[in-house]
């Protein structure tokens, strides 16, 4: 009866779904724990890091993960070492949540959580401005294909925003890869800038960095966009129907008015939830398009240390983009619980 | 008399079967659909006899399209045309096969929580959700990282991750059917529980069932080709998505060698565009109130 009153309200649908998400992340934490110890081959060859660590990364490791204990210790070990804090620094003491996820393989000596934290704003700053224009452009076109049903533009769209849906899109990105930068030399071939950084960022330095962008987020938005396009197209074709519309046609609006002022309101929810969708998205999602360009993300960094064989990087990783992906998902819920009235809580 | 009644069912099936064909057979880009994959699974079927080389016999590296090779040879010489036909097989046995999975579980995990509801639905349903949660990608690039690169594993791995969106679907299904009245009156003659599930709910489910296998071998079919290509696929085996794992990391790029990218990718893609249009024809004539574009 009491959880009954204290669970009502926006704020107890925030508390059910927070509950929810947290243990989701038990969930992830467990099986992040128990995957590289119920695959076959030797656990703690995974753990290891190459000749040439020193003692002393050796003895940390023994000590950090308990490598030489029973199982229940080294998972008591392993959950001190996930729901570690630090002050971040100089600024402010908040606590910062820095697991440690072990020490990387590959780059020697260097904890896992630094190599994935340096990659993430790359990642970002891809992913963010793609998913972002690709949403745009999506609602824009899917507006226009709803507008003009059945005609040729409308036809056209389809098809195209269908067909790039059917591509693979690290073949998308090869594709572009290949005329634009092999083929017309209008773009680098890969990375995100041209070394080295320098140590002030300089407005040549963003230019650089935007210029080697510029492939990588076209090809993730077009990839991106046949979604919302078609999304919009459905609600749109049904929004339109209705006798409202038919005033601001009567009252001579001009199309591109009835069409965005009034009937894109319609399409606000479904784009919302969409986006909301995607975001989860945003850390783990760019592995193709990042490894094809070369962008130093953390979708690339999996896969090199899937070629390395830099296991503690390939499962700290997991256990980051699971986390990103619940904090996103619990995010959207609460932004949809506040967005759309009809959901019950 | 048993006899009788079992040739007037499948009169019956027939009738229906030849209606639903009938439909179909006026949504145009269902026809075109199926042609596109009539023509892969063709390849697929008659490969080797059509091929012209083996694609596993190496010859002369790197050569540009010529009259002996239409697509050019790869970087160990092996006629890309024929790697490209012999990889029909590959992709859409694994699309098949991990789709059917996909589904077969998602299918199973979605009847019985819809049907029972209650303590067995929450319990699936937050099983569910948190397979949902876990990145999916990374997950198969752990899985396969850890457990191994053999096709089986693969088709495995696609399918661990993929049927929880069959599952969710299934039961919602479900849950509207299982109000209806035809179950009320099968429980009221005393139908028990699995038949009800498997004569009247299960055929109804198949409406939905039927479109979501379609697409989950789209997503079988690119998936494995996106796993093969950062070369987590099985490399004795030749598949589009190996084929271009190659052409970018054996030079394809310093090449320029458009023979060796664009080939590969067109099969994947016009495979994956014939499925998805034979999946939106079978909803629409499977689902007549529903879809309407």
């Amino acid at each position: 009866m009491l959880f009954r009153i204290a669970t009502m309200g926006l704020r107890g649908y925030a508390i059910k779904r927070g509950v929810h998400s947290f243990a989701t992340f038990l969930v992830v934490l467990v099986v992040n724990f128990f995957l590289p110890r119920l695959m076959p081959g030797d656990p703690i060859a995974r753990f290891m890091p190459g000749e040439g660590a020193t003692q002393d990364v050796w003895k940390k490791l023994y000590r950090d993960f308990g490598l030489d204990q029973p199982l229940w210790v080294q998972f008591v070990l392993y959950l001190k070492n996930i729901f570690q804090f630090r002050p971040l620094s100089g600024y402010l003491p908040i606590p910062i949540p820095s697991p440690n996820l072990g020490v990387s393989f590959f780059y020697r000596e260097t904890p896992v959580l630094t190599v994935l934290l340096e990659r993430l704003p790359w990642t970002i700053f891809l992913f963010g401005t793609a998913y972002a224009l690709s949403i745009v452009v999506g609602v824009v076109i899917g507006a226009i294909a709803a507008w003009k049903r059945g005609g040729k533009t409308d036809v056209s769209i389809l098809s195209t925003s269908l067909f790039l849906r059917s591509m693979p899109i690290f073949w998308l990105a090869m594709i572009m890869l290949l005329i634009f930068s092999y083929y017309l030399d209008l773009f680098p071939i890969s990375s995100a800038y041209t070394p080295p950084i320098p140590k002030t960022i300089t407005w040549a330095f963003i230019g650089d960095v935007l210029w080697h962008s510029t492939l990588p987020i076209i090809t993730l938005t077009l990839y991106l966009m046949g979604t919302p396009a078609f999304l919009t197209r459905n609600v749109m074709i049904d929004a339109l129907t209705e006798p409202y519309i038919l005033t601001a046609k009567a009252k001579g609006l001009k199309g591109r008015t009835i069409l965005f002022k009034h009937a894109l309101r319609n399409v606000m929810l479904p784009i919302v939830s969409y986006s909301a969708i995607l975001m989860a998205f945003v850390v783990g999602g760019g592995v193709f398009t990042e490894t094809v360009f070369g962008w130093p993300g953390v979708g690339r960094e999996i896969f090199l240390a899937y070629l390395n064989r830099d296991y503690p990087v390939i499962q700290g990783a997991f256990f980051l983009i699971g986390v990103s992906v619940i904090l996103a998902n619990f995010i959207a819920d609460i932004a949809y619980g506040f967005l759309d009235p009809r959901v019950k809580y | 008399m048993a006899i009788k009644i079992r040739i007037d069912k499948l009169k019956f099936y027939r009738r229906k079967i030849f209606d639903l064909w009938n439909t179909y057979k006026k949504n145009k880009m269902g026809i075109f659909g199926l042609f596109i994959v009539g023509f892969f699974v063709a390849l697929a079927i008659f490969g080797p006899y059509v091929a012209p080389y083996d694609p596993y016999a190496m010859g002369i590296p790197r050569q540009k399209p010529s009259p002996e090779h239409w697509l050019g040879t790869n970087d160990v010489g092996q006629d890309i045309l024929s790697e490209v036909i012999y990889g029909t097989r590959t992709s859409l046995t694994v699309g098949l096969i991990a789709a059917v999975l996909t589904v077969f579980v998602g299918t199973v995990i979605g009847l019985v929580a819809g049907y029972f509801g209650g303590g067995v639905d929450d319990l699936l349903m937050r099983f569910t959700d948190m397979v949902l949660s876990l990145p999916d990608l990374a997950l198969m690039i752990v899985l396969i990282a850890y457990g191994g690169r053999s096709i089986w594993n693969i088709i495995l791995v696609i399918a661990i991750v993929s049927w929880t969106s069959t599952a969710r679907m299934v039961r919602s299904q479900v849950l509207s059917l299982k109000e209806r009245s035809f179950v009320e009156a099968a429980r009221a003659i005393g139908a028990g529980d699995t038949h009800i599930i498997l004569r009247h709910i299960l055929p109804n489910v198949m409406s939905i069932v039927l479109p979501l296998t379609i697409m989950s071998v789209v997503w079988g079919i690119l998936t494995e080709a996106g796993l093969a290509f950062l070369g987590l696929g099985d490399l004795t085996i030749k598949s589009w998505g190996t084929i271009l794992y190659y052409a970018a990391y054996r030079g394809g790029f310093i090449l320029k060698a458009w023979w060796w990218i664009i080939p590969p990718g067109l099969c994947i893609t016009f495979t994956a565009l014939g499925f998805t249009l034979i999946g939106y024809a079978l909803d629409e004539v499977l689902n007549p109130k529903l879809r309407r574009i």
